[in-house]
């Protein structure tokens, strides 16, 4: 298990380090807009544009740019997105304190989510298994083919406008400044004021779940099964076992395993920020300022979210490979 | 070169929004207003959806919405406007922490300016007084931090030296005594009180703390002192009284009142008084920013009262088709003019442009009419016959049409048509058989540069229509945004033809719009907006490899009227000066001057324009009792 693990971080840092080197080469090699440009204004004197580009560290050989770079992937205190580097070309704000601000609002956003997808995705995927060929299945299927066409920022949008604008029973967009992450959560919102449900999350909620949970209910629905056609169920009903007991204890728990995988990448990628529902909702999360970031070309936000978004599914990976052993006594770690 | 960028994204919207309208406004004018008496009181709740681009930070800032928001709000500066649209004086600057108007040296060069007295800055440094030596430091400032505009304040004498770094100090600015600044220039310039209305003019309050530190209390936060910022305007940050200047920079906390690409909170500042620029009737001011919302969402909230305004520069073309179909919603939106130009720049060192009658047939030729229309008619702005925005002018060409053509049909009318054939004629080089269309391989694959989009790719393609009718045929390259900035800013890159040229005032004098893009000792290596090459010299000329070795410049003329004193001789200067560019440069053809449609909720009263920022003067706009944020 030890050289496991040491094994998994190694590879963990090199997985970082290709994102870092990925990112810099398409920052380095796609056409766009000098950063200097941006900052430097109209008309600006050589003294200035040299200035400025030299605080971006822009005048120094790719090799040593990428480097510095690359050495705040260490993570290190001091080094870790260290501000030197990792500010903002646009607004000279550290990449680090913006990340630390904007990731509670992106982790709200996904645990939030996560939850409701989890609990509409499995137990619709459980019906139709049971259920096969019923109106509740059918009900299940026609959810998920729905949930996997419909646009997240079409949903999003659509349910703003419908109950927000219209009905007016869920607050607008953005959360008031005066307004902490947790208060945004579980704090209702007026005329109703029910607390979560007409929270500053539920919409944008709502608006990742359905896709997700489209996908749960059918790899349930899929799973489920296929397991209750396997030997030992048959021999758990032999036993006399309960069908509820047959279902619950036997039957989900192996169809279930190959969800925590998906779960856990599911997670940790919206952990790396939810761009357009954070961007429909006016929410201030990492995808929101990876946007900006992409917008702008500003080349140390973009990096810095992105290898925090890698991070967070490189360390999903290995917490979800050392789960799956406790899952499925089978698997072993090599 | 971050607001000129924004200037064009903030035209291109407002193009985008007027181009799915297919109703236009026969009036110029605001549709409606609420003009009720107003009342102070209330918190005012501004919604975004772009950020500012340096947290703040006076010296650094340069666009638009940090300048309204130093204006009407945080900042005094020696001069300042009153917040108010041409008609009511808001092109003119007058005095604002100056006591009257500067004392000026016979030469034109030494301007001595007296502070008002009794002035002091807002919370924490209630007790400090506003003195000249404030405005030193926020010069040097400037140039310390690299500020993108301290190119005004170049004419200051020892202000090259002091950015190059031969000296500690800017010999031109001096403290006579506590409330009197002379301030000494090396050529004289007309729009003096213009360049001291700017931001990065405003005063920064020492240190009590640490009297020595160069820059007061901005020193040691060169990243940004936005968040550590002193007002001296009617408010101040919410939270500036717990800033604390006597630890050393690194451990000061920044105001709770802004939060960085979140929100920025302004509250009264106690110490605000003598000030007849600004209404100030708001008690507060909510803004709040949501980057890249959907500009619908946010205008749909503003109908809907939940903010008062969104500080954007056009609405949605869905927007403006419900405020144009309710009629209740009269009193709600505005349409204001720009002071933003739209035009095709010709580069004069590139065959066939270096003839001065193909420029003209091409003014002749181009369908401004039709180009307009593919922009969404007239609510995407005004006909523009010539280069400058009429009130930088007093409307002294108002009735000017140099280029006329019937409807402004350029050459898809016979008559306009029949015009731009005759100018072609004159040019024997390129029309060598006078049948009034270019015969010649120059006239044949002319690269112009465009960007991407819809409704740009159609006006182009008008464009291009309307030259092969004078045997012009160019080959339209749309970009990105980004990258044909690239390309234009070039002067090494010999790009013929600039389709999506545009240009903003920073202040209300004529001289921007010059300075930048017509004179020739103004043409860079790189960054390089004089896109025409006007008055570019043969050793400029030979530099960037163009064959051509004489183009002709206004360099003289732009020197003369900059120093022409602000009044109706400067304005006479520039309006000579537009027609010369017109008329004997021709390197542009003039298309729109851009109109600005502005929202508010019910809640807003004697709604305000303000020239300036080009944006709903948030000093002069107040609320309904009750109505709003309680």
């Amino acid at each position: 298990m030890g050289r496991y693990l040491i094994r998994r971080t190694l590879f963990m840092i090199l997985v970082l380090f290709v994102v870092s080197l990925m990112t810099f080469i398409i920052f380095v090699k796609l056409p766009s807009a000098d950063p200097v440009e941006r900052a430097v204004g109209r008309h600006p004197s050589p003294t200035l544009v040299a200035q400025v580009r030299h605080k971006f560290g822009l005048d120094r050989s790719l090799p040593v740019q990428y480097w510095s770079f690359a050495k705040g992937l260490i993570p290190v205190p001091g080094l870790w997105l260290n501000k030197d580097v990792y500010f903002s070309y646009g607004n000279q704000v550290a990449v680090k304190d913006q990340i630390k601000e904007r990731l509670p609002v992106t982790a709200a956003l996904t645990i939030g989510a996560a939850i409701l997808w989890i609990l509409m995705g499995v137990p619709i995927g459980i019906v139709s298994a049971i259920r096969p060929g019923t109106v509740f299945d059918r009900s299940g299927t026609l959810f998920a083919l729905f949930g996997v066409s419909v646009p997240v920022f079409w949903l999003g949008l659509v349910l703003l406008y419908i109950f927000h604008f219209w009905l007016g029973v869920s607050p607008g967009t953005g959360i008031p400044s005066d307004e902490s992450t947790l208060q945004a959560v579980f704090q209702g919102t007026p005329p109703l004021y029910i607390p979560i449900l007409t929270g500053r999350f539920m919409l944008p909620w709502i608006t990742v779940a359905v896709t997700s949970a489209a996908f749960y209910s059918r790899l349930t629905r899929t799973n489920l099964m296929e397991t209750m056609g396997e030997d030992y169920i048959r021999t758990a009903r032999a036993k006399g076992l309960s069908e509820k007991k047959v279902i619950g204890k036997h039957g989900l728990r192996n169809a279930l395993t190959p969800l925590v995988t998906m779960f856990g990448l599911d997670v940790a990628f919206l952990l790396g920020g939810a761009v357009i529902t954070e961007n429909v909702f006016g929410l201030p999360g990492l995808g929101q300022y990876a946007l900006q970031g992409i917008y702008q070309n500003d080349f140390p936000v973009v990096m810095g979210v992105t290898v925090v978004g890698a991070f967070f599914i490189v360390i999903a990976n290995l917490v979800v490979d050392v789960a799956y052993a406790g899952l499925d006594p089978r698997v072993r770690y090599t | 070169m971050s607001r000129v960028l924004r200037v064009v994204a903030v035209l291109a919207v407002l193009a985008l929004v007027a181009g799915a309208c297919t109703k236009s406004s026969t009036s110029a004018s605001s549709p409606g207003g609420s003009s009720a008496a107003p009342v102070k009181g209330g918190t005012l709740r501004i919604i975004m959806n772009s950020d500012v681009t340096h947290t703040m930070d006076p010296q650094i800032e340069y666009y638009q919405l940090p300048f309204a928001y130093f204006r009407c709000c945080l900042l005094r500066t020696l001069f300042s406007y009153n917040g108010q649209d041409a008609a009511h004086d808001g092109t003119k600057v007058f005095p604002d922490l100056a006591d009257g108007d500067p004392q000026v040296s016979s030469d034109g060069l030494t301007y001595t300016i007296h502070l008002k007295q009794g002035l002091k800055y807002g919370d924490p440094l209630g007790n400090v007084s506003i003195t000249a030596p404030d405005f030193i430091r926020a010069i040097e400032r400037g140039y310390t931090v690299g500020g993108p505009y301290m190119g005004y304040y170049d004419i200051i004498q020892g202000a090259s030296d002091y950015s190059s770094g031969k000296a500690k100090t800017i010999s031109g600015m001096k403290a006579l005594d506590p409330n009197t600044l002379q301030i000494t220039l090396t050529k004289p310039a007309g729009d003096f009180e213009y360049r001291f209305a700017m931001a990065a003019s405003a005063p920064i309050p020492p240190n009590p703390s640490d009297p020595n530190a160069k820059f007061g209390v901005a020193t040691g936060h060169d990243e940004s002192y936005g968040p550590f910022l002193v007002a001296s305007g009617p408010y101040e940050f919410q939270g500036s009284d717990k800033l604390n200047f006597s630890v050393p920079p690194d451990k000061q906390k920044p105001v709770s009142g802004y939060k960085t690409g979140r929100s920025m909170v302004f509250v009264r500042n106690p110490q605000w008084q003598d000030d007849s620029l600004r209404k100030a009737y708001v008690n507060q001011i909510d803004v709040t920013i949501h980057v890249g919302e959907e500009a619908s969402t946010q205008e749909k909230a503003v109908l809907n009262d939940e903010y008062d305004t969104v500080f954007e520069n056009g609405v949605t073309p869905e927007t403006l088709q419900t405020l144009k179909g309710d009629p209740s919603l009269a009193g709600q939106w505005f349409k204001n003019p720009s002071y933003g130009n739209y035009y095709i720049t010709m580069n004069l060192a590139v065959p066939p442009f270096d003839d001065l009658n193909v420029r003209k047939a091409v003014n002749f030729a181009i369908n401004k009419e039709g180009w307009r229309r593919l922009a969404g008619g007239e609510d995407s702005g005004s006909i523009a016959t010539h280069y400058t925005p009429d009130p930088l002018l007093n409307n002294l060409l108002k009735d000017y049409n140099y280029y006329a053509t019937p409807d402004n049909a350029g050459a898809d009318d016979p008559a306009g048509l029949a015009s731009a054939m005759d100018a072609m004629k004159l040019a024997t080089k390129y029309d060598t058989n006078g049948d009034g269309k270019c015969d010649v391989a120059a006239c044949n694959n002319i690269t112009a540069i465009g960007v991407v989009g819809t409704q740009s790719e159609a006006q182009d393609a008008l464009i291009k229509s309307n030259l092969a009718k004078i045997g012009i045929n160019i080959n339209t390259v749309e970009l990105s945004n980004d990258a044909a900035y690239n390309k234009i800013f070039d002067p090494k890159a010999h790009i013929p033809m600039v389709l999506f040229s545009g240009w903003l005032m920073d202040y209300p004098d004529a001289y921007t719009f010059y300075w930048f893009t017509n004179y020739g000792g103004n043409i860079l290596d790189a960054y390089n907006t004089n896109y025409g090459m006007i008055g570019a010299t043969p050793a400029q000329l030979n530099k960037y490899g163009y064959k051509v070795t004489s183009v002709p410049g206004m360099d003289s003329t732009i020197d003369k009227c900059a120093a022409t004193p602000a009044g109706d001789a400067r304005y006479q200067c520039w309006a000579d000066a537009d027609k010369e560019l017109n008329e004997q440069i021709a390197a542009y053809v003039p298309l729109t001057i851009s109109t600005n449609i502005n929202i508010v909720s019910s809640c807003v009263t004697n709604y305000t324009w303000d020239v300036f920022d080009s944006q709903t003067a948030f000093d002069q706009i107040g609320l309904k009792p009750g109505c709003g944020k309680s």
